[in-house]
């Protein structure tokens, strides 16, 4: 109590501190852009083909370039990270079949 | 409301800080009434729905007489969100859920087992799938702080159960960001995440506890907590066969449905065996290493029905599976079929499906019962 008052402890918590340090500056927009796809790999999907195919269509976007996880529940694995940050100018990820 | 750090010093974000360096106390938030506290925990996003109970700091300090650990004791951070999850900010969650001092030690047994890298609990939180952590007590414990390992285990109407149980999705919630709202994606979600704890039956299971099969260096007469993510349990009724061989039969045959995680991918099951199906099974001889083998044996689905479900299982494609009417086991290995006893009586057994071999796997981890608080009187 604090003068009269109830005090509550705040149940979230704080986050860890992550220094993200971007490894490349963020592309201005999608002209000539090297486009990278990361997918979850569940069997038989095409929507990965579907959204490069969309995005070629609307925007001059020099390539398309798929990528897949090896564990769809895990995280990517840093080899597919890096070779993105290497490879493309920008990503679209969450992509589930 | 005034929101401040232990100090008095600053404002604070309800949704908790953006890091900073170094794990602080938890913030506080100054309330005028009873009633205002439910709301400003509504207003916070911190419920499940259900209104808590709220986190004073005095709650919270009775709380922490549960444990002999350091309340700023960083246990970890809960993905996906990442928020850190120390004594003190687990302690806070579970006096919100109506957790007593002796239930502490198992809800933090619990929260270490489910942050083991194997239970992938970024994945079980953030699936689309219909798996939600299911925490299973074992040992003295569950006399001691008189859980429900009988009629109606999975239901409700127990203060132990319900509030261990309620004090993880708590957890998962408010430092994983577990919420719908947040960053759960299941489609459907799953009535356990209200809450999901059972108990072993320390009277009707003739075998070794659950937990002393998984871990090695956890004794049968230790109590301890096994976390297994998994679907709702599926009752499966038999009241027509009184062999061992006969009564495994439809359990197995019941436990491989086309469209299930553990026939696309394998994984892991647990089969709970009411006290009735136990003793016959115990009258016959069959030791758990039997009944899981047979399950095993017997638990399978035709290379015809996984074509026709063009099942992903096909991509580990054995070139015995070109023969007519061949059948693929559902799981790999016996072992990956958790057997237990609980329940009450009833001609009744429980099938509860893993996530494949996606995460979730069961994990058992001791509960610290040194503290001399540990038994709740009855």
């Amino acid at each position: 109590m604090i003068n009269g008052n109830i005090v509550l402890l705040n149940p979230v918590g704080h986050l860890e501190n992550h220094a993200v340090t971007p490894r490349r500056s963020r592309h201005s927009g999608l002209d000539g852009a090297r486009l990278g796809i990361l997918t979850n790999m569940f069997r038989g999907e095409d929507l990965p083909d579907v959204i490069g195919s969309r995005l070629q269509d609307l925007y001059p976007i020099a390539d398309v370039v798929r990528y897949e996880k090896e564990i769809l529940s895990r995280p990517a694995d840093v080899s597919i990270i890096d070779a993105l940050a290497e490879q493309v100018d920008c990503v679209v990820v969450g992509v589930c079949g | 409301v005034n929101s401040d750090s232990p100090d008095g010093s600053s404002p604070v974000n309800p949704r908790g800080g953006e890091g900073g360096g170094g794990v602080a106390h938890a913030d506080r938030v100054e309330v005028g009434s009873f009633d205002e506290a439910l709301e400003i925990c509504y207003d916070n996003g911190w419920t499940d729905g259900l209104p808590v109970i709220p986190p004073t700091e005095d709650r919270v300090a009775k709380l922490l007489t549960g444990v002999g650990r350091d309340r700023y004791e960083i246990i970890g951070p809960v993905p996906p969100r990442g928020g850190v999850a120390t004594v003190e900010t687990v302690a806070i969650n579970a006096a919100m859920a109506g957790c007593l001092p002796p239930h502490l030690p198992v809800v933090l047994a619990a929260l270490e087992a489910m942050l083991e890298p194997r239970f992938n609990l970024n994945g079980v939180q953030a699936t689309t799938h219909i798996n939600v952590p299911l925490l299973i007590v074992g040992g003295p414990i569950v006399r001691d702080l008189g859980f429900n390992s009988k009629l109606g285990v999975f239901g409700g109407g127990n203060r132990s159960n319900a509030a261990v149980g309620r004090a993880i999705r708590l957890v998962l919630l408010n430092l994983g960001g577990g919420s719908p709202l947040q960053l759960d994606r299941a489609t459907f979600g799953h009535p356990g995440k209200y809450a999901y704890c059972i108990a072993e039956d320390l009277d009707e299971n003739p075998w070794a506890p659950l937990h002393s099969t998984l871990a090695s260096d956890i004794a049968p007469e230790d109590s301890a907590v096994t976390v297994f993510s998994c679907e709702a349990p599926h009752n499966i009724v038999d009241t027509d066969n009184s062999t061992p061989e006969g009564l495994l039969w439809v359990i197995a045959a019941s436990m491989t449905k086309i469209g299930g995680t553990n026939t696309r991918t394998g994984g892991e099951c647990l089969v709970v065996l009411a006290p009735e199906r136990a003793r016959r099974l115990r009258a016959s001889g069959w030791s758990r290493q039997d009944v899981q083998q047979y399950l095993f044996d017997h638990a399978s689905v035709s290379v015809e029905r996984l074509r026709r479900a063009k099942s992903p299982r096909l991509n580990s494609h054995s070139p015995e599976w070109d023969e007519a009417h061949a059948e693929v086991k559902v799981y790999k290995r016996p072992e990956d079929i958790h057997i237990m006893v609980a329940g009450g009586p009833g001609p009744h057994a429980v099938w509860c499906p893993g996530w494949g071999n996606l995460g979730g796997f069961a994990i058992s981890k001791p509960i610290d019962t040194s503290s001399s608080l540990r038994k709740i009187p009855r």
